[in-house]
């Protein structure tokens, strides 16, 4: 059986909010990945931060203390194929 | 004839028009961006896309904070300093309104205005001295006449050099309830700005002039809350279901594909800039008062523009009694290698202000990478050309 973790796509206005959080993040070394924005997000940009769920509280800290606010946060998980 | 080619020996003074040579790290990063960054930024989130985009957040926070604006996002690339104010000044007035203008604009602020007066906004002109210069009272005294939407001003002249005081202007218009709204072409990277300070509502810089970019980028700050309307509509990347623009800064006013390699080498120059730039302007003074003061030494030569003992951007201009200044500039090109800008600069309210309509005027604009031989040389050819 494979074990899927949940994670949280956190989805923003602009690219450029969404560069400066991945930047932040980089610099807060937390763990996340720049995917392309999930369709059921809605309208945004092109690009969202995808980050575990484990590691989603102090996303948010660095997030906030940033001033780089998320427009749309959804907890996800991959497909099992 | 000389031979097509070689250009070292050249001793450039067109930097009023675009700064030449760029700086290599400007050079480099063009290169970078069209090798390394390809991609279509904010389209896609693939590596290549993904470079491009960086590059351009890279750039927007480091000309933010060169122009010393707080929020990165009150930052526009746009194509040009030209588009920037047409974006302003067509954004932000409608007919109706009234606008007051100094006497001394280029016509990238002068044929947009001749547009909107043409829609139905009231422009009334406050006249600067010949030198180029406006009186802030005389500003005061032309807002209090009739309810006024904006002031719109030259940060500095791109013919006479005279620098405006656009913090008082700013102290104004706002006490009033207007905008002011700055072309900054010469101003940016020859003055040290703190945008936040200045108090302007829009400042449009030039990216090539003293920025030191590429052509075909500039940029354009709005105060936050200040909500002009965007003049394209299009693809950005974002909101792509909604049929309306977004108003999230900087994509409401970045419709289309942006000109990345363009803005990448705007971001290397801005820190160069950073790093250099209080010396580098120094030595534009230097030398811009060098030649001022010889030039002012050759009989029949007029030099407009404030006194050297006065602050100016590095923009000489002059003309001759005798000798014609398209002559000057083609004799100073074909016989000595000099660079230099003849005619009305896209300025004729300023020559008018100047009382040179008729002769136009020899601009001489030094930047980054001018030398002192190149300024003594000049000298030398001007005493020349001009005996």
């Amino acid at each position: 059986m494979i074990e899927v973790a949940p994670f949280i796509v956190y989805g923003f206005a602009t690219t450029h909010d969404a560069l400066v959080g991945e930047r932040t993040l980089l610099a807060a070394d937390i763990t996340h990945m720049t995917i392309p924005t999930p369709k059921s997000l809605g309208a945004l940009c092109g690009i969202a931060l995808r980050v575990p769920e484990a590691s989603a509280h102090d996303a948010e800290l660095a997030l906030t203390a940033a001033r780089c606010g998320w427009t749309v946060r959804v907890q996800m998980q991959d497909r099992v194929l | 004839m000389r031979e097509a080619g070689s250009v070292e020996d050249i001793s450039y003074f067109d930097h009023a028009a675009t700064s030449w040579p760029k700086p290599q790290v400007v050079v480099d990063a063009v290169v970078h961006a069209l090798t390394d960054a390809g991609g279509n930024p904010g389209r896609s989130a693939h590596a290549i896309a993904l470079a491009a985009s960086r590059l351009i957040l890279e750039s927007r926070t480091d000309v933010a904070s060169l122009l010393g604006v707080p929020n990165a996002r009150d930052i526009a690339f746009v194509p040009g300093c030209t588009a920037g104010l047409n974006l302003a000044l067509k954004g932000l007035l409608k007919p109706g309104d009234r606008v007051v203008v100094g006497s001394t604009e280029h016509n990238a602020v002068a044929r947009p205005l001749h547009a909107l007066a043409a829609a139905g906004v009231r422009v009334d002109v406050v006249q600067a001295d010949s030198a180029g210069r406006i009186d802030p009272y005389d500003i005061e005294r032309a807002v209090a006449e009739a309810p006024t939407r904006a002031v719109v001003c030259q940060h500095a002249s791109n013919v006479l050099g005279a620098i405006q005081p656009v913090g008082d202007f700013a102290d104004i218009a706002h006490e009033a309830g207007a905008y002011l709204i700055v072309d900054g072409a010469q101003g940016a990277g020859h003055l040290k700005l703190n945008l936040a300070a200045l108090g302007a509502d829009a400042y449009v810089a030039s990216g090539h002039k003293g920025l030191l970019g590429p052509q075909g980028v500039g940029v354009l700050y709005l105060a936050p809350g200040v909500d002009a309307v965007e003049l394209m509509q299009g693809g950005g990347g974002s909101s792509s279901e909604d049929p309306v623009q977004p108003t999230a800064r900087p994509d409401r006013y970045e419709a289309g594909t942006p000109n990345t390699p363009g803005i990448a080498g705007l971001g290397a120059a801005a820190r160069l800039l950073s790093a250099e730039g209080d010396a580098i302007r120094a030595t534009e003074r230097r030398l811009t008062r060098m030649l001022h003061e010889a030039l002012l030494e050759i009989p029949g030569l007029r030099v407009l523009g404030p006194p050297p003992a006065e602050e100016r951007v590095p923009v000489v201009s002059v003309v001759h009694e005798r000798v014609d200044g398209d002559r000057i500039a083609f004799e100073l090109d074909s016989r000595y290698r000099i660079a230099v800008r003849a005619g009305l600069h896209c300025a004729p309210w300023a020559h008018a202000t100047a009382g040179t309509s008729g002769s136009g005027a020899v601009r001489f604009g030094i930047g980054y990478g001018v030398t002192e031989e190149d300024v003594e040389r000049a000298i030398r050819a001007m005493r020349e050309v001009c005996a």
